[in-house]
C-alpha cells in the first residue's frame, strides 16, 4: 500500500532493486564493485535521470532526482553512491558547458558513460585552494597538459570521463583554477594511471580511488567555462550536489527503520511483542517523528532549486550540515533497538557504516557550517529588509504548487537571503486562522511560538556577533547549528501553514517532531513520552501528494 | 606481578610497524579477522589478572584490574574483549556460585592460558535470558538446544553454559553448568559457521547445537534453579567493570585525533589550531573524565557496597557506553575523510569506532538495565534515600580496598542506596556558580524522589508506559553527578578541582535535559591544559592514575 512516506515509488525500479538485494553484502565483504546491479540500472536506462530533459534525458525536477537517489539509497547506499556519481561528474557541464559540450556529454551518459568528479587531493581534502594538480597550456594553445593526482575520488578508476579541477595559475587563488572534462579513453596508459583503491570503513564495494596524470593532453575544447572560472562553477555545482546528498540520508533512515520494524515485529521480549514495549515505542516514535522533519526539509530544499535558486548557496549548506547529522543519530537509535542483530554482518550494520560517509563527503558538516558562517553578513543584511510578497509566494509554491522549470543560471555564490526564515513572523501571523479547526491545535501553536522566540534570540545573537574574516570560533559554529534548527523549523511551520494537520495522529506526530527539534537545540523539554509512544506512520504528507488530495 | 607498567611494556610501541601489537599489526590482524599470535599469547598471560588470589591468580582490586585492562582496550579492543569474555564474563558465575572444585578447575584452566567460553546468548531472546531455551534434562543428564554468537567458543577448553532446568516460566527455572569441552562427544554437537560482525573482528564468534549432549550433576553451578539469581549477581561485576575498561578506547581515540590534528594542515594552519577542534576535543575529554570518576565509584562499590551494586552496575551500563560512543562519534568529525579510510595513520580510528559498538548492546542493553532499576525506585524513594554520611573510604582512591568478595551481592538493593542521597548534603564551594548548580542537583534529587514515590505499581514492570524508564535514566545521571562531587571532594588535585566539577555538572545537567553542551572558555582552558600534557607525555587522559605512570614515557 502506498504511504505518504513513499507514495508512488517507481515500481519497476523497486522491483529491479529488490531483485539485486542479495548481492550487496557479498560485494561489501569482497570489496568488489556491485557490477551486476550497476549494469542492471544502466540497462534500465536510469542514467537518464542525471541528464536534463532538454538534452534528451529525464531530469526535469530536482525533487524527482532526489527521489531516485533516495530510492536507490533505501535499497543500498553503496550502489546509490556509486551510481549517482555520474550526476556529480556531469553537473559542472550542465551548469557552465557550451551547448556542444552539453549535447556530447548527454549523449555519452545516455549511452552508458560513467563520469567522475575530481576535486580533492591528498593531504588537503576540502581545502581546494591548496590543490596542486596543474594544467598548463601547450605552446600551440590547442591543449592543456595535466600533471598531478586526484585522491579519494569516487569512480576515479571505473569512470570513462572525469571532470577535473586543475590549477592554471602559479599563484592559485579564487581565479587560479579551471575545469577540464577529461576523456580517459583519449589518453595513453603513460599519461594517466589509476591510483589503487582505498580501503574504506563503509561503502567498501565502491570504487574510491584516484588518478595520476603525467603530461596528459586535454584539448582546449574540453575546458568547461573560462580559464580561472573553475572554482566558481564548482561552488555552484556543490550547491546542487549537497542538496542531493540529503536523499542518501533519507534512503538510509528509511532502510534502517524498515529493518528495525521487521526485526522487532518478529521478536518477543519480556513476554510481549517487541513493538508493544513502551520504551521501544517511545524510541521508534521519536525516530519516525524526526524522519518526517528530514523528509519535509530535504524536499523543500530540492524544490527550492527551482523556486529560490538565488538562496541555494545557503539552503544547500544548511541542509547538508543538518540532514546527515540528524540521520546519523536516528540510525544510531535504530542500532540500539537492533542490538546484536545490528552488529552481525548484514544489511543493517552495512547501512550504518555506509551512511557515516554522507556527513563527510561533498563538503563535510564542518565545511558546510563554515560556508554558512561566511554568508551570515549577507543574511543579516537581507533580514533587515522587508520580505517581498513575491518571495513569500515562492515559499508557498515550493511547498504547495507546481514548480517552475530548472534554471541553472540563477544560482549565486552568495545567498540573497533566506525567505523561509524571513517570512517566519508572517507564517506565525497566519497560523491561528489556518489552524482554527486543527484538533489540539493550541498545543502545536505553543511550539510554533517557541520556534519564533528561538529565532528572535538567534537573530539577535547573530546581529550582535557578526563573524569577521578571522578564524571562526566555536560559538560561531554553535550559532550556525541554531540557524539550521530555525531553518528546519521554519520550513516545517510553513509546511503546516499550507497543509494544516487534520487528525489527532498528525498533530501528535508534529508535536513530537517540533519538540525533538527544539530539544536538540537545548530550547525545550523532551516531548511527552506518551506522545512519542503514539507516533504512527504515516502522519505527514508529501507536497506532491497534498496537491492531489 | 603483572603491573600496569608491565602491560604497557608487553604491548610495546603502538607506532612501531614491526610490533605485532602496534597499531599497524593490530589493523592487519583485524583485516584478516583474527588476533595475531602475539595477541593470543598476551591474552593467555592476562587471564591470571582475573583469577582471585585465593585461587592462585592476581585479582585483588576491581579498580586496578580496570586500569590495567584500559591499556589493553586502548591498544586493541578486540584483544581486550577476547580476554574479558573468557576470563571474566564466563567466570564470575563460578566465583559467585560455584563449588570449590569448580573454582579450582576454572582457575587452573585460566592460569594455563586456556580459554573459557560463556554460553548465555540465544539470538531469539537477546538480553532476555529468562527465555533461554537450551535445556538441561537433569533426569536423563543431557543437554539439548542451541547457543549463538559466542566469543571464543571454538578455542574454549571449558564452557559456562546457562541452561533451562525447568520448563516453567519463572526465576527458578535455570541453572548454569561448567562443562569441560572434552566431556562432550563430537556427535552430540553441531558447530555453527562463524558469525561475522562489523567490529571486534578479531574475536571468533561461534555457535553450537547440543543434541542430547551428556552432562553431570557436578557440573551444575550452584543449586538447581538458582541460575537467574547467579546471573543477576554476576552481571553486577561485569556490567560495572566492562564499561569502565572500554573507557580506554576513548582514551586512544583522543590521542589519535590529537596526533592527526596537530599534523594536518588545512587553510594555512594545523587542525589543532582551529577553535572548533579544540572545543570538540575538550568535550570528549570531559565525557571521558566523568565516566572515569563515575566508574571509579561504581567499581570501588563492588568491594565496599556490594549489596547495592544491582543499582550501580545497571546505572554504569546504562550510562557509560552511550556516552563513550557519542564522544567517539564527535571525534571522528575532526578526522573527516581520514576517519573513513582503513589505511594510514588514522586507520585505527575506524577500528576503534567499530569495536566500541558492542559496549552498548552487548551484555545487557540500556533498556534492560533501566528495566532492572525501575522496580527498585519506589522503595528507594520511600525509605532508601534518607540522610547518609559520606563514606570517605569509598571515594578516596588512596584508601585501601578489601579483597573482592563474591558472596555479598544481592539481586536487589532492598531499598538501600548510599550514593544518591549524598546530593542532599550541604557542601560549601568557593565558586558561586558551582554552589548554585550543586543546589540545582539537590532539587533534581528531590524531584526524582517525589516522582518515584508516586509511581503506580503497575508501571514498575516496564511494560505499561515509557515515562518510568525516563525516571530510571534520570536516576543514573544523578548518581553520576553525586559521584563527581564526592570524587572531587575526596581527591582534589590540579585537574580535579571546582572548575572541572562545574564543567562536569553542567554537562550532566545538559544530558538530563537532552540539551547540547557548550563549554565555557575557562572550562576549555582547564581541560586543554590537561590534554596537552597527557598528549605530550603519553599519559592517560583519565582523571586519576593511581599508579606511577606519569614519569614513564610510553607510546
Amino acid at each position: 500500500m502506498p504511504t505518504p512516506w513513499c507514495p508512488s515509488p517507481d515500481q519497476s525500479l523497486q522491483a529491479l532493486l529488490d531483485d539485486l538485494q542479495d548481492l550487496h553484502l557479498h560485494h561489501d565483504r569482497a570489496e568488489s564493485f556491485p557490477q551486476e546491479a550497476f549494469e542492471a540500472l544502466q540497462k534500465s536506462g536510469l542514467q537518464a535521470a542525471f541528464v536534463p530533459e532538454a538534452l534528451g534525458g529525464a531530469l526535469k525536477d530536482f525533487e524527482g532526482l532526489l527521489d531516485v537517489v533516495r530510492q536507490l539509497a533505501s535499497s543500498d547506499l553503496t550502489l546509490a553512491i556509486g551510481y549517482g556519481k555520474t550526476f556529480l561528474g556531469a553537473v559542472c557541464t550542465w551548469l557552465a558547458g557550451t551547448e556542444e559540450q552539453q549535447t556530447q556529454l548527454a549523449q555519452s551518459i545516455l549511452q552508458g558513460d560513467v563520469v567522475s568528479w575530481g576535486l580533492t587531493e591528498e593531504g588537503h581534502g576540502s581545502d581546494l585552494l591548496s590543490n596542486t594538480l596543474q594544467a598548463s597550456l601547450t605552446s600551440s594553445g590547442e591543449a592543456y597538459l595535466l600533471n598531478g593526482s586526484k585522491h579519494l575520488i569516487n569512480n576515479a578508476t571505473r569512470g570513462h570521463q572525469i571532470t577535473v579541477l586543475a590549477r592554471t595559475s602559479q599563484e592559485g587563488g579564487p581565479r587560479g583554477f579551471t575545469l577540464l572534462l577529461v576523456d580517459k579513453r583519449q589518453l595513453t596508459g603513460l599519461q594517466h594511471q589509476p591510483l589503487p583503491k582505498i580501503l574504506t570503513h563503509g561503502i567498501r564495494g565502491a570504487d574510491i580511488s584516484g588518478v595520476t596524470f603525467k603530461d596528459a593532453p586535454v584539448p582546449v575544447g574540453q575546458r568547461i567555462a573560462d580559464e580561472g572560472a573553475g572554482l566558481e562553477v564548482v561552488l555552484k555545482a556543490l550547491q546542487l550536489t549537497r542538496t542531493l546528498c540529503a536523499a542518501l540520508s533519507l534512503g538510509a533512515v528509511e532502510h534502517a527503520v524498515r529493518a528495525v520494524e521487521t526485526f522487532a515485529s518478529q521478536r518477543t521480549l519480556y513476554g510481549q511483542n517487541m513493538l508493544d514495549l513502551p520504551m521501544v515505542q517511545h524510541q521508534l516514535g521519536t525516530i519516525k517523528a524526526q524522519r518526517a522533519l528530514l523528509d519535509v526539509v530535504s524536499r523543500y530544499a530540492a524544490r527550492s532549486v527551482h523556486t529560490l535558486p538565488a538562496e541555494l548557496s545557503l539552503t544547500s549548506s544548511l541542509v547538508k550540515a543538518w540532514v546527515p547529522s540528524v540521520a546519523d543519530t536516528l540510525i544510531e537509535l535504530c542500532a540500539e533497538l537492533m542490538g546484536v542483530r545490528g552488529f552481525l554482518a548484514g544489511p543493517f550494520e552495512k547501512l550504518e557504516r555506509d551512511h557515516h560517509l554522507v556527513g563527510i563527503f561533498d563538503g563535510s558538516t564542518t565545511v558546510n557550517r563554515q560556508a554558512v558562517i561566511r554568508q551570515i553578513p549577507v543574511l543579516l543584511r537581507a533580514l533587515k529588509r522587508p520580505v517581498p510578497a513575491t518571495s513569500l509566494e515562492q515559499v508557498r509554491r515550493t511547498i504547495q504548487a507546481e514548480i517552475p522549470p530548472l534554471d541553472w543560471q540563477r544560482l549565486s555564490l552568495l545567498t540573497s537571503g533566506c525567505t523561509v526564515l524571513q517570512g517566519l513572523s508572517h507564517t506565525l501571523e497566519k497560523l491561528p486562522e489556518q489552524w482554527k479547526d486543527v484538533p489540539e491545535g493550541e498545543s502545536l501553536w505553543v511550539l510554533a511560538q517557541q520556534v519564533e522566540m528561538f529565532w528572535a534570540e538567534v537573530q539577535a545573537d547573530l546581529q550582535n556577533h557578526v563573524p569577521g574574516p578571522a578564524l571562526s570560533s566555536t560559538v560561531d559554529f554553535v550559532r550556525v547549528m541554531h540557524l539550521e534548527t530555525c531553518h528546519a523549523a521554519a520550513i516545517v511551520l510553513s509546511h503546516l501553514l499550507h497543509h494544516p494537520p487534520r487528525t489527532h495522529q498528525q498533530v501528535v506526530g508534529w508535536r513530537v517532531a517540533l519538540g525533538c527539534l527544539l530539544q536538540r537545540a537545548g530550547r525545550g523539554p523532551a516531548p511527552s513520552p506518551l506522545d512519542c509512544q503514539q507516533v504512527k506512520d504515516p502522519f505527514w504528507w508529501r507536497p506532491k501528494e497534498v496537491q492531489h488530495a | 606481578m603483572l603491573e600496569v607498567q608491565n602491560i604497557k611494556r608487553l604491548l610495546g610501541n603502538a607506532q612501531d610497524p614491526q610490533n605485532p601489537l602496534g597499531f599497524q599489526g593490530v589493523l592487519q590482524a583485524d583485516e584478516q579477522q583474527t588476533l595475531s599470535d602475539a595477541a593470543r599469547d598476551l591474552s593467555g598471560l592476562l587471564a591470571k589478572l582475573f583469577v582471585p588470589q585465593a585461587w592462585g591468580g592476581q585479582l585483588k582490586s576491581w579498580p586496578m584490574l580496570t586500569q590495567q585492562m584500559r591499556r589493553v582496550f586502548a591498544r586493541d579492543p578486540a584483544l581486550g574483549l577476547s580476554v574479558t569474555a573468557s576470563s571474566l564474563i564466563a567466570t564470575v558465575n563460578v566465583w559467585v556460585a560455584g563449588s570449590d572444585q569448580q573454582k579450582s578447575q576454572l582457575a587452573a584452566t585460566l592460569l594455563q592460558g586456556k580459554k573459557v567460553a560463556c554460553l548465555y546468548h540465544e539470538l531469539n531472546h537477546g538480553n532476555d535470558v529468562s527465555q533461554t531455551e537450551c535445556h538441561a534434562d537433569l533426569q536423563a543428564l543431557t543437554l539439548t538446544g542451541s547457543k549463538q554468537v559466542i566469543a571464543n567458543l571454538n578455542q574454549a577448553e571449558m564452557l559456562l553454559l546457562f541452561a533451562r532446568t525447568d520448563p516453567q516460566q519463572g526465576s527458578r527455572s535455570h541453572t548454569p553448568l561448567l562443562i569441560p569441552i572434552h566431556t562432550l562427544p563430537e556427535h552430540t554437537l553441531k558447530w555453527h559457521d562463524r558469525y561475522f560482525t562489523s567490529g571486534m573482528k578479531g574475536i571468533l564468534l561461534g555457535g553450537c547445537d547440543f543434541d542430547g549432549a551428556p552432562i553431570q550433576t557436578e557440573q551444575l553451578v550452584g543449586p538447581v534453579g538458582s541460575g537467574m539469581e547467579t546471573a543477576l549477581k554476576s552481571f553486577q561485576i561485569t556490567r560495572t567493570v566492562l564499561p569502565s575498561m572500554f573507557v580506554g578506547v576513548l582514551d586512544s581515540g583522543l590521542r589519535i585525533t590529537m596526533d592527526f590534528a596537530s599534523q594536518r594542515q588545512l587553510y594555512g594552519r594545523t587542525v589543532l589550531e582551529q577553535p572548533l577542534t579544540r572545543s570538540v576535543l575538550c568535550l570528549a575529554q570531559l565525557d571521558l573524565l566523568w565516566c572515569d570518576l563515575f566508574t571509579t565509584v561504581t567499581t570501588r562499590a563492588l568491594h565496599l557496597k556490594p549489596e547495592q551494586c544491582s543499582l550501580y552496575s545497571a546505572a554504569t551500563k546504562a550510562l557509560v557506553p552511550h556516552t563513550l560512543v557519542a564522544a567517539m562519534r564527535t571525534l571522528t568529525q575532526i578526522l573527516g575523510a581520514s576517519f573513513y579510510t582503513r589505511q594510514g595513520s588514522c586507520g585505527m580510528m575506524q577500528k576503534l569506532w567499530r569495536d566500541l559498538k558492542p559496549v552498548g548492546f552487548g551484555h545487557a542493553s540500556r533498556l534492560t538495565c533501566l528495566m532492572s532499576i525501575l522496580p527498585q525506585l519506589p522503595a528507594l524513594a520511600r525509605k532508601g534515600w534518607q540522610e547518609v554520611q559520606p563514606d570517605r573510604a569509598w571515594f578516596d582512591v588512596q584508601a585501601p580496598l578489601p579483597e573482592p568478595s563474591f558472596d555479598r551481592f544481592r539481586v536487589t538493593a532492598s531499598g538501600k542506596d548510599s550514593l544518591l542521597p549524598l546530593l542532599d548534603l550541604d557542601v560549601a564551594f568557593q565558586n558561586p556558580e558551582l554552589q548554585h548548580l550543586s543546589e540545582a542537583f539537590r532539587q533534581q534529587f528531590h524531584a526524582l524522589r517525589d516522582a518515584c514515590k508516586a509511581l503506580p505499581p503497575r508501571d514498575l514492570g516496564g511494560v505499561t508506559a515509557a515515562e518510568p524508564y525516563l525516571l530510571a535514566e534520570r536516576y543514573c545521571l544523578l548518581l553520576a553527578a553525586s559521584s563527581c562531587i564526592q570524587m572531587t571532594l575526596c581527591n582534589p588535585n590540579h585537574l580535579l578541582n571546582e572548575t572541572l566539577l562545574l564543567a562536569m555538572l553542567q554537562r550532566l545537567q545538559d544530558l538530563l535535559q537532552g540539551h547540547p553542551t557548550v563549554l565555557s572558555e575557562q572550562a576549555e582552558q582547564h581541560l586543554w591544559q590537561h590534554m596537552m600534557h597527557a598528549h605530550l607525555h603519553h599519559t592517560p587522559f583519565e582523571a586519576l592514575t593511581p599508579h606511577p605512570l606519569s614519569q614513564e614515557v610510553t607510546p
